[in-house]
């Protein structure tokens, strides 16, 4: 047994006998060429490309039809490269000033620009070189008038090897019987890794020299999740993959049944499981899940990588997206929690390198600093009304004072698109984010200006154990299950439920199916997970008896240490 | 029309190179409808041919990366007022889209 460990490309687990994909060592040798013939060697380079841009236009249709449109614009790239002047005037002038042949004036060509590229210190660009080499190959063969490779010829399930895949070979494994892949070559960010994510096929990469380790038909089981390719496995280590094959795949039928399925415990009581959404083009996945609503439309990405805020129009668009999917299940959207940082960077004036972001003007304080931005993005949500329902949430309130300025500029644009016609926005409920512990502390006035309350957990554990999760030195005290964060939680749930308000908890620990039974037994409305997590977590809320939880609650609270309400959790 | 012209201009580059390379393949197809030489640079050390894919990727220009182009040629003008919405573009609207090759077919050689 041999166990190689490479870089992770594409999660899951494979196992069956390797099929050896031989390296194509295409030998390109110099040939004069006569002068009078040199006119015919460029024409033959040119008619080798219009091929090329043929098969390109074959291999996009294919890619369109079985992995959709976003993977397609891969071949948009490799039409870029060939019509590249470092292809097309390059070679043809190699082949002029050099009287030699076309095939070699390309390979001249191709290791010119490989260099560069060699020299290239980010990992992304670095990478962009396999797409040359596929575009290069593909012109070769054509020129050779070489088949290329073809994996059509597997025909029985089996595990790929090879130095190294293309992404235009990748594209044809999703109608071959290959289990997985693995590769010498490739890093986690190439076309080909991205490529066997976007089609669920197991893979690891850049193992180095395993494609001469392996022999034909060796039995292999290949570990996309760790990035582990295991040669001829003892058989201890093939019945312990098998039993996590198929408990994994036990697991996600059970799961699976889950879909559609009221969040019940077995003593009947009902939770509301929503997502969280860190962008519009999530929404595909999580109508998948069937879920009871969005809990949290992290809005910032909206804000992320541009020079200027984005407009009312822009936002609109995101949000009338998921608010019209979503109906007349319910959408969050929470304002902008993004930081002084990225203010400078938007072109606004702002705090720069604040000695302490986490302690400094976020969240709700940079964006009534800067009302107008608050305004736009109010208008653009409340625009949304009248297709569905959507709840504005506001992120880092820590003051009564606060809440009252930023209700007045809800109100005062909830007046304006009145008289604009809209009267949907009217009914549109405001609620604030509880992660500050003053806001858990005062929560029974803000409740006043309140219509609903959710708890992210992450900033309130933070701010409650003063622990800055990033940093190394102390990222080990930041500890869910310290009975400090389960007392301000309970205070917290309490209030609200003795002012008839709404509580949904969001945040990692919605996430964490060893903090699930501690939020059931708080006795919270609504979970709103990680998209990932979402049947996971509804399958343990309909795994626990509501009593028992609420019981386990009443028991930590009287607990001293971490460590004895961990216990109680897991003795559950 | 006078004679040939060259401008330069300095823009910071506002949209992440996505997955597919598309802005940078946005800009390389822009360029290539113009006569005009078109050369990019980042620093003092890299330089760049404007209608090349391959060139342009060498400059490893990342989000908030500074890069001077320069146009020079009959065309130079309309070249650097279409480059010019481009980066105006991205700056605006984050979206992957060309609004100035929009619609044209991908660029072909020959």
């Amino acid at each position: 047994m041999i166990v190689i460990k490479g870089v992770p490309a594409s999660p899951g687990i494979a196992m069956g006998k390797a099929y050896i994909l031989e390296d194509e060592e295409i030998v390109v040798n110099r040939v004069e060429i006569a002068k009078e013939r040199i006119r015919i060697e460029v024409k033959r380079f040119k008619q080798a490309l219009d091929a090329t841009n043929r098969d390109l236009d074959q291999a996009e249709s294919k890619v369109l039809k079985t992995l959709g449109k976003e993977h397609a614009k891969l071949i948009d790239t490799h039409r870029l490269i060939l019509s590249d002047p470092l292809i097309t005037k390059d070679v043809p002038r190699r082949i002029l000033d050099e009287s030699v042949n076309a095939e070699f004036a390309l390979s001249e060509a191709l290791d010119a620009v490989n260099e560069t590229f060699e020299k290239i210190e980010d990992e992304f660009f670095r990478e962009r070189r396999h797409d040359l080499f596929d575009v290069g190959k593909r012109l070769l063969s054509h020129l050779l008038k070489q088949e290329k490779r073809s994996l059509a010829e597997v025909d029985n399930p089996c595990i790929l090897i090879a130095r190294n895949l293309l992404p235009s070979d990748t594209v044809n494994l999703k109608e071959s019987k290959i289990l997985g892949f693995a590769t010498d070559l490739g890093g986690r960010t190439s076309h080909t890794a991205i490529l066997a994510q976007g089609m669920q096929i197991p893979a690891v990469v850049g193992l180095s020299d395993a494609s001469h380790r392996v022999k034909m038909d060796d039995f292999i089981i290949l570990d996309g999740e760790h990035g582990m390719l295991i040669i001829n496995p003892s058989p201890e280590a093939i019945a312990k993959y098998q039993k996590a094959q198929l408990k994994t795949q036990q697991e996600e039928k059970a799961l699976e049944a889950l879909r559609g399925q009221p969040a019940v415990t077995l003593d009947g009581r009902r939770f509301e499981m929503a997502v969280n959404l860190d962008t519009a083009e999530d929404i595909k996945t999580v109508m998948g899940l069937r879920v009871d609503g969005i809990g949290l439309f992290r809005s910032e990405y909206l804000f992320m990588n541009r020079l200027e805020p984005p407009s009312e129009e822009e936002q609109y668009r995101a949000y009338l997206h998921a608010v019209k999917s979503l109906a007349p299940l319910p959408v969050v959207i929470r304002t902008a929690d993004i930081g002084g940082d990225r203010l400078a960077q938007l072109g606004i004036d702002g705090p720069k390198n604040e000695t302490n972001p986490f302690m400094g003007l976020r969240g709700i304080r940079l964006f009534l600093r800067h009302s107008d931005l608050l305004k736009t993005q109010l208008r653009a949500i409340l625009r949304t009304a009248q297709y569905g329902k959507v709840r504005v949430l506001l992120p880092m309130i820590s003051s009564m004072a606060e809440l009252r300025s930023a209700r007045r500029i809800f109100v005062a644009v909830q007046q304006e698109l009145l008289a604009e016609g809209n009267e949907a926005a009217k009914k549109v409920e405001l609620g604030i984010m509880v992660e500050i512990p003053s806001a858990g502390l005062i929560l029974d006035h803000l409740l006043g200006e309140a219509d609903f309350i959710s708890i992210g957990t992450n900033d309130l554990i933070q701010y409650v154990l003063a622990v800055d999760r990033i940093n190394e030195h102390v990222a080990h005290l930041y500890d869910p299950f310290h009975p400090a964060v389960v007392r301000i939680l309970h205070q917290i749930v309490e209030t609200a439920r003795s002012k008839g308000k709404r509580v949904t908890v969001c945040g990692e620990m919605t996430s964490d199916p060893k903090a699930v039974p501690l939020l059931v037994g708080l006795g919270v409305d609504t979970l709103s997970v990680t998209p990932r997590m979402f049947l996971r977590v509804k399958q343990i809320v309909m795994s626990l008896r509501y009593e028992n939880a609420a019981k386990l609650v009443a028991r930590a609270l009287t607990l001293a240490d971490s460590d004895e309400i961990q216990r109680l959790l897991t003795d559950l | 029309m006078s004679g040939p012209v060259r401008i330069q201009k300095t823009f910071t580059m506002a949209l992440n190179q996505g997955l597919h390379l598309r802005p940078a393949g946005f800009f390389v197809q822009t360029a290539n409808l113009f006569k005009s030489r078109i050369e990019v640079s980042k620093g003092a050390d890299k330089t760049a041919n404007g209608k090349s894919i391959l060139s342009f990727l060498t400059l490893e220009a990342a989000t908030g990366s500074q890069v001077t182009v320069t146009t020079e040629g009959p065309d130079a003008k309309q070249a650097m007022g279409a480059l010019e919405r481009l980066f105006e573009h991205w700056r605006k609207d984050a979206t992957e889209e060309c609004p100035v090759c929009k619609g044209e077919e991908p660029f072909r050689p020959f």
